[in-house]
């Protein structure tokens, strides 16, 4: 049993590593074929300039600057899209009031957001607003929508038994909403790093990743650009993965401490 | 104080459920409510619960009164174990000793840490009774709930009911007529 679950293993991680010798390869064959480091560089130019960078102290701290404000945008989109949701689930108005907003917002292009938030704030805090803007309904939605499908007889055995708002909270509303909640932020991650980067190539901050990117293409240095792009792609997965383990935990925590212990509530 | 429902109406999607339906409730008593399917014993017991309204009529003598509820339904909380489901609803008198105690009465203590979604349709009907049970209102109101229980598990926890329910005011919703007999209930027939 234990062998076949390794055999498995090694398997599934021979055909990937397969997988990703094949496009690189295809890369690399391509690249021969154009003959052209301009309009396509090869693997192991990327690999260098990408080694070159990293020696860098300027390449962590534009790492440093970006992450921290697309993170920032992020964090803030959650406490707000949650508080809004909760809002909206307990006062229609609320809802009735904000839902046009969140209309707009998810049908204007970033492109559009972008150039507006250049009017009114900063190029150095755009990406907090850009990716703040493009998080927040994603969070509202879902959470309203958890809340909207929370069992209605729990709810109702929580009215007969005179249950506290606490309890409810804990027992009926944040089972209900943490699978909605965990879906918005698993999109909501990969939707703030593709637009704060976006909104940073168009305003151009100082000392941000957008700003070495927009250089970049300016200067036609293809494999930096090709660089930058793998290094956003992977401060992204890494974002991602430990966002995801973070709150795997958490509710991994939250359902143990109610599952076994029987001392715990 | 006696319950007392006096011309109940109800429908659903104008179909009458309950029609001109005048009801007492003794205090202190066991009352076992009997009837076919879809005579409105539910949807009765939702309006003494307050979970419905009705279209018109009154009830009077739940001013004084705590429900304690089973539902037609568990309605317990899945992925918590039998302690915490009855914790969540019972006051912090009702200490996790008292609850296994309790527990150990009904045959559930071996089974007492285990989410309740793992248990059996029988051993979450007893979480579910003894949630009631311990929750300490003075009106018990029990909509079938020795469902699932096999004849010997189903005496014990009779047994168990009449002795906790002693002094309490209890409706009891059943199909089965050995039930009411058992309890010494005032039967109560709800005919079409």
């Amino acid at each position: 049993m234990k062998l076949s679950k390794e055999s498995g293993l090694i398997k599934k991680y021979g055909v990937r590593f397969l997988v990703l010798f094949f496009w690189l390869l295809l890369w690399e064959l391509l690249y021969r074929v154009i003959n052209n480091e301009v309009f396509l560089t090869s693997p192991m130019s990327v690999l260098q300039t990408l080694g070159e960078l990293l020696i860098q102290f300027d390449f962590w701290k534009t790492i440093g600057f970006s992450f921290t404000r697309i993170v920032t945008g992020f964090i803030i989109a959650i406490l707000l899209g949650t508080i809004l949701g909760v809002l909206a689930y307990n006062f229609w108005v609320i809802e009735e009031l904000i839902s046009p907003f969140f209309i707009v917002m998810k049908a204007v292009p970033v492109a559009s957001f972008v150039i507006l938030s250049l009017l009114w704030i900063s190029t150095k805090n755009l990406s907090i607003l850009i990716s703040f803007l493009m998080v927040v309904p994603i969070i509202y939605t879902n959470l309203l929508q958890g809340l909207r499908n929370t069992d209605k007889k729990l709810l109702e055995m929580a009215k007969v038994f005179r249950m506290g708002t606490m309890g409810k909270i804990k027992a009926i509303y944040i089972p209900s909403v943490l699978p909605y909640f965990m879906s918005a932020i698993k999109v909501g991650l990969g939707f703030c790093w593709k637009a704060g980067i976006a909104a940073e190539v168009i305003g151009i901050p100082n000392g941000s990743i957008g700003e070495r990117l927009y250089e970049s293409k300016l200067y036609l240095m293809t494999d930096e650009l090709f660089a930058w792009t793998v290094v956003i792609v992977i401060i992204s997965m890494i974002f991602e993965k430990t966002v995801i383990l973070l709150i795997d935990s958490i509710h991994g925590i939250y359902n143990g401490r109610i599952k076994g212990s029987g001392d715990t509530y | 104080m006696d319950i007392k429902l006096l011309h109940i109406n109800k429908q659903f999607d104008n179909k009458p459920v309950l029609k001109d339906l005048s009801i007492t409730f003794p205090q202190g008593r066991i009352s076992c409510l009997m009837g076919p399917s879809g005579i409105g014993k539910t949807t009765l017991i939702n309006l003494i619960m307050g979970l419905e309204k009705a279209d018109s009529g009154t009830i009077t003598g739940l001013e004084d009164k705590i429900i304690s509820p089973v539902f037609q339904e568990d309605r317990l909380i899945e992925h918590w174990d039998a302690i915490n489901n009855i914790k969540l609803v019972c006051s912090k008198d009702v200490t996790n000793k008292i609850i296994e105690d309790e527990l150990n009465k009904v045959g559930l203590y071996e089974d007492r840490y285990k989410p309740v979604l793992t248990l059996s349709g029988g051993m979450r009907r007893r979480v579910a009774l003894l949630r009631a049970l311990l929750y300490d209102g003075n009106l018990l109101i029990l909509d079938e709930p020795f469902k699932g229980l096999d004849k010997e598990l189903k005496n014990r926890v009779i047994e168990y009911v009449k002795e906790k329910a002693k002094g309490k005011t209890v409706i009891l919703v059943t199909h089965d007529l050995k039930d009411a007999e058992l309890l010494e209930a005032i039967q109560i027939r709800m005919l079409e």
